[in-house]
């Protein structure tokens, strides 16, 4: 019985954190990715580029929302985890905002980089579990990322949920100082400069 | 284009809005719009009337800076375009074809927001979205969401929508496809209270009785401009004679006429027949006459005034040779 319970509480204790950074990832790019493909579908996008609007305030108008929406859902995870599930925070939660925040902009910029190639909702929804499931499953959400063969370690590597848990089961469970912590969120910070400087390159105010 | 037009030419009477030089757009291998050329006059209405496919949203399109043209030039409002499309966009307004405000939004807030888009400042864009709401009867419906709008009520909003900044030129493309003929009538009524205080229109129809409201018309076929002129110049100008004829069997009648040399083409207007002969003909309703009568069918055949159903039939009718016909307008 003892042992059982202590097993939930494990597992519950290295998954709940590992969370967050999955659902930010499911939301932060299907959603994005379907949005804008949506506002194209509807024609509202044809609209607004024939006015002074300009393609980098456009970008972040429809990206600044979902920073917040992302914030809250950390957040929300947060709460239940340590009230629900007695997750530890052994760090400084604000090292686990910053590293949020990097991912959500790279998770956003991947999604804004998937509604340039799409031309439907469908599409766009296919593209994003096409980029989800790789990152689910050899972030070291499912499986330890030490016993995965090395090729996986190497895709592993150029995924950005990978450095995200890094990050949070540092900052929670390890109590990790930032200076453990800056390799990831170095990690991070380039994958969001390259999303962005993509999806910049790609959305341009022209219909073709 | 400075070589060809001089600068006294600024100084002449005529005003340009639009001119557009040997204006070129493939889509692949495929030709959207081919060499076109054409100068739009200030406070006009111009009309871009053809079908479906014909290259008339992509000229607009290529027009306001949205798609890059293959070849040719477009200078808008003294602008080239596209190299200079952002400092067109404050100047001119676009309905897109499909209603393309947000359907989640009300009329309010779709009005604020556009004028957001524009940059009106707090004060003007208080004062406009009050005017436009007034001249285009949205008032009684500023709390309604878009999507919950009938076709016509939409149409109102999105030409509010479009004419907010006060734009020097508007450009419509097929506005009317969705509405019924009274908010036709009344959009059109909107459309030369518009050009009377100076804006310049462009719009694009499928319909007949709107083009023949335009002060000026180019009719597209295959993305060429295959016929250019005021609605009234075109009609009389027509390279063809136009005969009419009555008649009880009037699809018989269209049979025997079928195929006759020197008939070009037949249009059935209820009982009515239009039958276009090559202009060269001394005595085309005799010709008519004379083959409805050996197949013995009683019908009354006069000649006619040109309506403009038969100029586009005229401008897009094929030669033998597969090649569309170049109206001599």
């Amino acid at each position: 019985m003892a042992s059982s319970r202590s097993w939930r509480a494990s597992t519950a204790v290295q998954i709940v954190p590992a969370l967050i950074g999955v659902i930010l990832f499911m939301t932060m790019v299907v959603f994005t990715a379907i949005s804008l493909v949506r506002e194209r579908e509807r024609g509202n996008l044809e609209l607004l580029i024939t006015t002074p609007v300009r393609s980098f305030e456009l970008m972040v108008g429809k990206l600044a929302p979902y920073v917040l929406v992302g914030l809250i859902q950390t957040t929300l995870i947060l709460v239940m985890g340590t009230l629900l599930f007695d997750v530890p925070i052994n760090g400084h939660i604000w090292q686990l905002y910053v590293g949020a925040s990097l991912f959500i902009g790279a998770t956003l910029a991947m999604g804004l980089v998937i509604s340039t190639f799409a031309q439907t909702q469908f599409q766009a929804m296919q593209l994003g579990f096409f980029t989800m499931l790789p990152s689910i499953l050899l972030s070291g959400f499912l499986f330890p990322f030490d016993g995965m063969p090395r090729p996986a370690q190497w895709i592993a590597q150029a995924l950005p949920l990978t450095h995200f848990n890094t990050v949070v089961r540092g900052v929670l469970l390890r109590g990790a100082e930032l200076g453990d912590l800056t390799p990831a969120l170095l990690k991070l910070t380039a994958f969001l400069v390259v999303a962005v400087t993509i999806a910049a390159s790609r959305f341009r105010k022209r219909l073709g | 284009m400075r070589a060809k037009w001089p600068a006294t030419r600024a100084t002449t009477v005529v005003d340009l809005a639009i001119q557009a030089q040997g204006l070129t757009r493939k889509f692949g291998s495929v030709l959207a719009v081919d060499h076109v050329s054409l100068d739009i006059e200030r406070a006009h209405i111009y009309g871009f009337l053809g079908p479906n496919g014909s290259g008339k949203s992509t000229t607009i399109r290529m027009f306001c800076g949205l798609l890059q043209p293959t070849s040719g030039t477009v200078r808008g409002l003294g602008h080239d375009v596209p190299r200079e499309a952002e400092a067109l966009r404050t100047k001119i307004g676009y309905m897109t074809q499909k209603f393309s405000l947000w359907d989640d939004l009300t009329v309010f807030e779709n009005l604020r927001f556009m004028a957001q888009a524009f940059t009106l400042e707090k004060h003007r864009s208080k004062r406009r979205i009050g005017a436009v709401m007034e001249e285009f009867h949205l008032r009684e419906l500023s709390g309604r969401l878009a999507g919950a709008m009938s076709g016509g009520q939409r149409q109102r909003l999105a030409l509010a929508a479009a004419t907010l900044h006060e734009p020097e030129m508007l450009f419509l493309d097929e506005p009317t496809s969705a509405v019924d003929p009274q908010s036709r009538r009344d959009f059109w009524e909107s459309l030369f209270a518009l050009a009377s205080r100076g804006t310049t229109i462009l719009v694009s129809t499928h319909y007949m009785d709107e083009a023949e409201r335009c002060h000026r018309l180019a009719i597209l076929s295959e993305g060429r401009v295959v016929a250019e002129g005021a609605p009234e110049q075109l009609m009389d100008d027509l390279p063809l004679r136009v005969v009419e004829v009555q008649a009880r069997e009037i699809d018989r009648a269209r049979q025997e006429l079928h195929g006759v040399p020197r008939v070009r083409s037949l249009a059935q207007l209820g009982l009515r027949l239009h039958v276009l002969v090559d202009r060269g003909t001394e005595d085309a309703a005799g010709l008519v006459r004379d083959q409805l009568e050996k197949a013995g069918i009683d019908a009354r055949v006069q000649a006619t005034r040109a309506n403009l159903e038969d100029v586009f039939v005229a401008a897009t009718l094929r030669e033998p040779d597969g090649q569309a016909r170049r109206s001599a307008a």
